[in-house]
């Protein structure tokens, strides 16, 4: 009878707080109990007196002590996190959802493309991913933002995991939409860098995370190269408020974005009325 | 099933004690209509039995327009609901998916629902907008109650439905059987009820397998006139047994953490708009459209339970005085293999 109250929040304490970009921050937190989660999973953050919404984590999920959620700045709750400093409380509410089933992308090739704030939740799959390398048949990550400075990550994207592709398994294409004088990679929306991939596309996975018109267009073109429906997986966003399958907010036809999903194959969303935003 | 027979006042003394244990709401009318009110001793001689459906779905009993939900309910006093017609059970039974069936149990939802006790009534006397006979129902209780009472000529069949029900009954010692004849007058008034509601539906032409018959309808064309009446009031949706669309507001003070929730609509713009600013459904057809998918559609994918009841209700008070039975007899009339579904279409 005396079950915990579905809606409680654990406590978490906000250790740093970082700037990536003029819109995105990334905040990391430590919850005072144990909080672990799958690379595609989603929690709520609650800052107290303000409101909770949901983000993916985007830190290794094996990393349990702290997790890390980069947020874009758009509304209520999103301001309220980045005046978050560090010391603060918030609250943390998760994991929900359905993990990416890595076990499936074992031995076929896996091509991740992000989009502006969408490479949160693939930073932790692409963690995820290299922490097992040898399984996957080979990677490649593209990644794209409207200029260099809206880039997540920089350190990482430019630096350290340019490193690991010594390995030979991994690669990165990457696009600005509008290049400045340092800018060293391709230009272009983010579709372009899917211009002659070289993958089996009969078995290959994509996983796609960004802004709705990006998830689309992006769609269209892995389709166009011949892609397999349920081999797209789409991080598909929705309003949500409960995040357990009870307030009906996030539904895709029958499928809730926070149950089922948040990540759905093109093959589960496409005959749905009103997939797309 | 056990069947007993009962006089009029020896059941509403019985209740009239009950009464003092626990709160009980039953059907009296107000107006017109019938709404549910608390009634203790002398007043349950007002209760209106075996009649249509009251105005508000117990659904306001389970899940109230506002509650805190962090903190959950400390306590639930005990409470009997009386009268409740078939439409209702299978609008709590989509509820009871929902809340309590599911991995995860609403704590106050389930804590209401474990301290009432249901006592269901035939409906003899349907209304025009009744349409329970058109999605698989019929006006009279068979299953998810604790007691069911049917008014006969003098007094009431009584029907066990569950341990629970059984127990409210303990102190009624010499209870007589139903006798055969008490059965056949039961039967008798539930088949002209259920051939009242036939009648009122003559006019409308549309499936009673819903679910999958209207699924590749969804991308017919006919949904962008339906609502043209809609002024996205969503009195349809706050009225409706099972619709339980909510959302949540923080309430946090000081340390601890603290939420609301509020009845939502799907009808509403920003119901689904999100954080960008885009929304799934900015046209209020989408929206309308959304509102009968998740009926016929959602709810049965989701739950095997068809989310429509027939209850009415929606068409009784539709601002717009749409009537949801025509809208479905204009789809229906449409055949089926002239829309294209194709599924990159809205790509
Ligand atoms: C699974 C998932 C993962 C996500 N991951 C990320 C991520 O990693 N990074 C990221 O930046 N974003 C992510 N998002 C998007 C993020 O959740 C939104 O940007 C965020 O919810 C915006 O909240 P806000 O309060 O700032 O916005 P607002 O739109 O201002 O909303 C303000 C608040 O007002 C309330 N509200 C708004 N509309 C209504 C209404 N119609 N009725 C009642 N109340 C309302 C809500 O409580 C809402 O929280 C994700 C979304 C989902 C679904
Ligand atoms: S959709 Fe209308 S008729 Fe059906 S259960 Fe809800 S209120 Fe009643
Ligand atoms: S009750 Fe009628 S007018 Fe109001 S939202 Fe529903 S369909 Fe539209
Ligand atoms: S967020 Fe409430 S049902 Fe998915």
């Amino acid at each position: 009878m005396n079950q915990p109250n579905i809606y409680e929040p654990i406590r978490a304490t906000v250790e740093e707080v970082i700037q990536e970009t003029p819109t995105i921050k990334t905040v990391v937190v430590v919850p005072e109990k144990p909080f672990s989660f799958l690379a595609g999973q989603f929690a709520f953050l609650t800052v107290p007196g303000v409101g909770e919404a949901p983000f993916t984590p985007s830190s290794p999920p094996s990393r349990k002590e702290k997790t890390d959620f980069t947020v874009m700045k758009t509304g209520k709750v999103t301001e309220a996190i980045h005046r978050l400093k560090s010391g603060d409380q918030v609250g943390l509410r998760g994991p929900y959802g359905r993990a990416y089933p890595l076990k499936d992308f074992e031995g076929r090739e896996v091509l991740l493309v992000g989009g502006g704030v969408g490479l949160a939740p693939l930073r932790s799959l692409f963690y995820a991913l290299m922490e097992q390398v040898e399984k996957y048949n080979r990677i490649l990550f593209c990644c794209g933002a409207k200029t260099p400075d809206d880039y997540l990550y920089k350190d990482e994207v430019f630096t350290e995991w340019q490193s690991l592709c010594a390995c030979q398994r991994l690669n990165f294409r990457l696009t600005v939409d509008k290049k400045d004088e340092n800018w060293q990679y391709q230009e272009g929306v983010v579709t372009c860098t899917l211009d002659n991939i070289d993958f089996d596309v009969s078995t290959a996975v994509a996983a796609v995370c960004g802004p709705p018109i990006m998830m689309k267009f992006t769609t269209v073109k892995l389709l166009q190269l011949g892609f397999r429906d349920e081999n797209i997986y789409l991080s598909m966003e929705r309003k949500m408020y409960c995040g357990v399958g009870h307030c009906r907010h996030c539904l895709i036809g029958t499928r809730f974005v926070c149950k089922d999903g948040p990540v759905l194959t093109f093959a589960e969303i496409k005959n749905e009325p009103d997939a797309w935003a | 099933m056990e069947r007993y027979f009962i006089t009029y006042s020896e059941w509403v003394n019985f209740l009239g004690k009950k009464s003092q244990q626990s709160e009980l709401m039953a059907p009296v009318l107000s107006g017109s209509f019938l709404h549910y009110q608390k009634c203790q001793g002398e007043e349950l001689k007002q209760v209106v039995w075996s009649q249509v459906r009251p105005v508000q779905p117990v659904k306001f009993f389970f899940f109230p327009y506002h509650e805190e939900i962090l903190p959950g309910l400390s306590e639930q006093s005990p409470r009997v609901i009386l009268g409740v017609t078939a439409c209702d059970l299978a609008g709590l039974q989509v509820l009871d998916r929902i809340f309590a069936q599911s991995d995860f149990k609403d704590p106050n939802y389930q804590k209401r629902r474990e301290r009432t006790l249901i006592i269901s009534g035939d409906c003899y006397a349907p209304i025009d907008v009744c349409f329970c006979e058109k999605v698989g129902l019929q006006p009279y209780p068979e299953k998810g109650f604790d007691l069911n009472v049917s008014a006969l000529e003098g007094g009431f069949l009584l029907e066990v439905g569950s341990e629970k029900g059984r127990n409210f009954l303990s102190e009624l010692t010499g209870l007589s059987e139903a006798s055969e004849e008490q059965l056949h007058q039961q039967a008798k008034m539930r088949n002209k009820a259920k051939e009242t509601v036939l009648q009122f539906n003559q006019p409308f032409n549309f499936p009673s397998d819903l679910p999958n018959k209207i699924q590749p309808l969804l991308l017919a064309e006919e949904w962008k006139e339906v609502w043209q009446k809609c002024v996205q009031c969503g009195s349809c949706n706050f009225i409706c047994p099972s619709c339980a669309c909510f959302f949540l507001e923080d309430q946090s003070r000081g340390e601890s953490f603290e939420k609301a929730r509020t009845w939502d609509a799907c009808l509403f713009p920003g119901y689904a708009r999100m954080a960008s600013g885009v929304s799934p459904r900015p046209h209020l057809y989408e929206r309308y459209r959304n509102r009968l998918a998740c009926k016929y559609v959602y709810l049965p994918g989701n739950f095997g339970l068809v989310g429509c009841t027939g209850c009415g209700r929606c068409i009784d008070g539709c601002a717009g005085r749409i009537d949801k039975r025509k809208v479905l007899t204009k789809i229906f009339g449409k055949n089926p293999n002239s829309v294209i579904y194709e599924p990159a279409k809205h790509l």
